[in-house]
């Protein structure tokens, strides 16, 4: 089989045409999704106005949903869902304040006066009075993405560097030594890391802030807590994969040619050992963008992660499709991009 | 893999603010209001300003995590929205955080018509509204477009009142203040025009509503959660966006200075307003709230950084037995009652006396001390002793109590009556429940005890939540967990609200002829001694005479507070912040 030049020129056309049928097939995926979804927690029992302990009564419930337009029949709600979502429309002069009609994106118009470009409305909050799927977007997804990349750079930075070692120390007391590591990385959930990383840091040695969010210092403990058990996954791989790798046939003619042990580990070994462990990170990726419930929970971190979980238990309606969507995109992406990196890697896999 | 993860949150529901009368209905120095007793004006003393201001008062607590649903009074939905809001929009009259006493809010005076049906109410005079203005660090007196000062008037507080009452607003508390408003309940209903409501301005100063019937607790529904004035200029400027620092403007002690959503909300102290004699001007400069989870709360209040934290239950004993957190760890009686109750269309519970059976059979002492483990209070009757004129609070002798020998006694009567000859004949009974740890462990106390005092055996089944109480609505188990918190602070809203025979949260359809009179009786008599006497054999008849429920204890909060911070512990739910202070 002869094998193809990866030379930049050539592989720049089929990833462009890659990636845009990707983007093709993630508005199909995203609207099966959002299909899915809706149909899911429709079936679910219970609606937003009727979870509380103490039931509201019939007339008022009534109001509640005729006010966010839930007693259309469903598939009106599902396709004003879409269409609110997807149809961009132009609005001129000053909108209403309502919240209900707050678009994610907003684009000023040049020249007519006030005419705005509006698009993608995901509904407002049931539960957060008078706040918006938008809203949600807008204030919590960045700072769960900065602290998700930040875990990320952790899982990565701690995760290879102690893969590596280990394999390349097979069987000697740094290999246990990391490996022991990692199993207590993996085993240790972050609802107890986390309470005893405060407990140290914050309560005792009172070198970090309990929890909070604004300075850099808030950072640190959430990143380490969220990363570490992702580094402990990634370490375990990347020394199974590098083993593997080690053992085959070229790295021994490779080194037979004489090549330096620093350049056969580092050119040939390692690249081709990432195939496994750059498919672990695309999902972790976006699980850690999108934020984690428990860290957030425990680091008192405003971030998206709750609304996962709350929109749910809630029947949130518009949050659920607004979350789920979200993070769908997110998967995406990743392993999207995951998929670019795969060529990158190894030029044999080419994407038709 | 990681969203799973479920934390209790504290199911908080519409406790709002006031009844009518004193505490228990006990004689107290309170002015009553039934009758056409009319209150003198009283005089509100601002104290003079300290010459020289010392630097910002300034504290940090947390009272459980979330963003609270809203800060708009029209909107807000559970106890804490409603203490943020009664800090913000003073209500008319108020009832005292400590002795439940009723005091003059914004209404400086009221007075009540001679047939019960009229209520005015005198604002006091020139209270501004205000905004807290970012750039300059100040609060500021809001100006109307020709730079005239609004203040707070009549008319303000007839928007309001009819904004909670408007179906297209959708206030979940307008269902509690529409039956107490002359055309309230045809307007929210969609049937009747916003003009027949029975309130208005009579000058900008002179609130007047007009009830439909006599009541002996009125005044404190016409202070109830959504019974606020609000800025309707605003509202309308910045529609559901009104509420944002950027752009609310409040009356009260306090002022909204920042709101981080799900991470924080800062008020800051309203120089403006002028004090009264139940809502005084407020002692702190600013007060930040932190939206974390309790246990995280905990540890920050052990790193010194909150001055009073709301913790877990399950703290509890390791806080009390900390040399240095014991003494600061206070538990404050809620509102609310845990409640297991039976169906009554169901056998055997049909049955009078296997309902006493099941009811004596349980150990209220034990399952506290030994299962919940959190400071609960054994609850001898269906209404908290908090609530005014709970019994309760007075003659806890007369309720339901842990006996064994009564339990195995009304067994074999039941059984008699049934034609059977021992426990095991019983059909299969099943015991119903959400989902919720503690729900659990309760259920499997019971379990327990049912087993051992009168040998019968019964199954749980734990249903998820949204399912649960959709069951129970239409068709409750045989047992089944029940359990109240108050709309408003009275015990017509626990005895007669709930247990009535057609009230829709007698899930149980328990019924009984002489309970309906009493609480019938008590809902108009303004009496407070002869309101007490019903409701005291009412809560026999429900929880032990004829064992309508099972009532099992009263949650409690436990909280932390620094003792540099001066403070009051509320009884009603709702915090004043005002009386708060640090010691210098």
């Amino acid at each position: 089989m002869p094998f193809p030049q990866a030379n930049g020129r050539s592989l720049e056309a089929p990833v462009g045409r890659f990636i845009l049928r990707r983007i093709l097939w993630m508005l199909l995926v995203l609207l099966v999704i959002s299909l899915i979804t809706f149909v899911l927690m429709h079936a679910v029992p219970g609606g937003p106005f009727t979870l509380e302990a103490k039931q509201l009564p019939e007339q008022t419930i009534r109001q509640l949903e005729a006010k966010y337009h839930l007693d259309a029949p469903l598939y009106v709600q599902y396709l004003s869902f879409v269409r609110d979502v997807a149809v961009p429309v132009i609005t001129m002069g000053d909108q209403p304040a309502y919240r209900d009609h707050e678009f994610l994106i907003n684009i000023s118009l040049p020249g007519k006066q006030q005419a705005k470009l509006r698009w993608m409305n995901f509904g407002p909050s049931y539960r957060a009075v008078g706040r918006t799927v938008s809203d949600i977007f807008r204030d919590n997804l960045p700072v769960s993405m900065r602290l998700g990349a930040l875990a990320f750079l952790v899982t990565v930075g701690v995760g290879f560097p102690l893969g590596i070692v280990s394999a390349l120390r097979r069987n000697t007391w740094l290999d246990y030594a990391a490996m022991c590591l990692a199993i207590l990385g993996v085993s240790v959930p972050v609802i107890v890391l986390a309470p005893v990383l405060q407990y140290l840091f914050g309560v005792r040695l009172k070198v970090l802030p309990v929890s909070g969010w604004g300075s850099p210092q808030h950072l640190i403990l959430p990143a380490f807590a969220l990363g570490i058990a992702d580094a402990a996954v990634v370490a375990r791989l990347t020394r199974a994969s590098l083993l593997q790798v080690l053992n085959q046939d070229y790295i021994r003619t490779a080194r037979a040619k004489g090549l330096s042990e620093r350049r056969v580990i580092l050119v040939h070994a390692l690249k081709n050992s990432l195939i496994p462990v750059v498919t672990v990170l695309g999902p972790m990726l976006a699980y850690l963008l999108t934020g984690t419930f428990v860290v957030e929970t425990i680091f008192g971190i405003p971030g998206m992660g709750r609304f996962f979980v709350t929109s749910i238990s809630g029947r949130d309606y518009q949050v659920i499709m607004g979350t789920v969507l979200l993070f769908a995109v997110f998967l995406v992406v990743a392993n999207t991009l995951v998929d670019i990196v795969y060529v990158w890697i190894d030029p044999r896999i080419r994407h038709t | 893999m990681k969203r799973t993860v479920s934390l209790s949150i504290p199911m908080l529901v519409l406790v709002l603010v006031l009844a009518a009368c004193g505490p228990g209905g006990l004689p107290t120095t309170a002015p009553s209001p039934g009758g056409g007793a009319t209150v003198p004006p009283q005089p509100t003393a601002a104290p003079p300003p300290p010459t020289q201001p010392p630097k910002p008062k300034a504290i940090t607590i947390s009272r459980g995590a979330n963003d609270p649903h809203s800060i708009d009074p029209q909107r807000a939905i559970d106890a804490r929205d409603a203490t943020l809001v009664a800090n913000l929009f003073p209500s008319l009259v108020v009832m005292d955080a400590e002795t439940n006493a009723i005091e003059p809010g914004i209404a400086k005076s009221w007075e009540i018509s001679e047939d019960g049906l009229v209520y005015t109410f005198h604002l006091i005079e020139k209270v501004p509204w205000v905004h807290y203005n970012a750039s300059t660090g100040k609060v500021e007196e809001v100006k109307d477009s020709a730079g005239q000062v609004r203040y707070v008037t009549a008319h303000d507080f007839v928007y309001g009142f009819l904004r909670a009452l408007d179906p297209s607003v959708g206030s979940q508390a307008a269902y509690i203040l529409a039956p107490y408003i002359v055309g309230g309940e045809a307007f929210n209903a969609g049937t009747g025009p916003r003009e027949n409501v029975g309130v208005k301005a009579l000058d900008d100063y002179t609130f007047q509503i007009t009830a439909p019937e006599k009541i002996g607790f009125a005044l404190g529904i016409y202070s109830i959660i959504n019974a606020h004035a609000v800025p309707q200029w605003a509202i309308e400027a910045y529609g559901d966006a009104w509420t944002e620092p950027e752009n609310i403007q409040t009356y009260g002690p306090f002022t909204l200075k920042e709101w981080v959503h799900d991470s924080s909300m800062t008020f800051v102290k309203n120089p403006f307003w002028p004090g009264s004699e139940g809502i005084r001007q407020a002692g702190l400069d600013e007060i930040k709230f932190l939206f974390i989870d309790e246990a995280v709360a905990l540890r920050e209040f052990e790193a010194g950084n909150l001055d009073s934290a709301t913790i877990p239950g399950s703290e509890i004993e390791r806080v009390r037995a900390d040399p240095t957190l014991g003494p600061q760890l206070h538990i404050i009686p809620g509102m609310c009652t845990q409640a297991w109750s039976f169906n009554t269309t169901k056998p055997p519970f049909d049955n009078a006396h296997i309902r006493r059976a099941f009811n004596y059979a349980v150990d209220r002492e034990s399952l506290i001390r030994n299962v919940l483990r959190g400071g609960e209070i054994p609850a001898p009757f269906f209404t908290p002793p908090s609530v005014a004129f709970a019994p309760s609070a007075s003659v806890t002798d007369q309720g339901i109590r842990y006996d064994p020998d009564k339990a195995r006694e009304e067994l074999a009567l039941g059984l008699a009556e049934l034609g059977l000859s021992s426990a095991s004949q019983l059909p299969p009974i099943t015991v119903e429940f959400g989902t919720a740890k503690t729900l659990s462990d309760v259920a499997q106390a019971l379990q327990v005890m049912w087993q051992q005092v009168l040998g019968v055996q019964v199954q749980l089944q734990q249903i998820d939540n949204a399912v649960y109480w959709s069951k129970q609505e239409k068709d409750a188990g045989q047992i089944f967990r029940a359990g109240w918190c108050p709309d408003y602070n009275d015990a017509n809203n626990y005895l007669r609200d709930v247990y009535r025979s057609d009230s829709t949260f007698n899930y149980g359809r328990w019924s009984n002829a002489r309970f309906d009179e009493l609480v019938d009786k008590a809902r108009v008599e303004t009496d407070p001694a002869v309101r007490l006497e019903l409701y005291t054999e009412a809560e026999r008849i429900l929880c032990v005479e004829d064992a309508g429920t099972m009532v099992l204890y009263y949650p409690v909060t436990a909280e932390l507070t620094k003792p540099s911070l001066k403070r009051t512990y509320s009884v009603n739910g709702t915090e004043f912040y005002w009386d708060w202070d640090l010691v210098q």
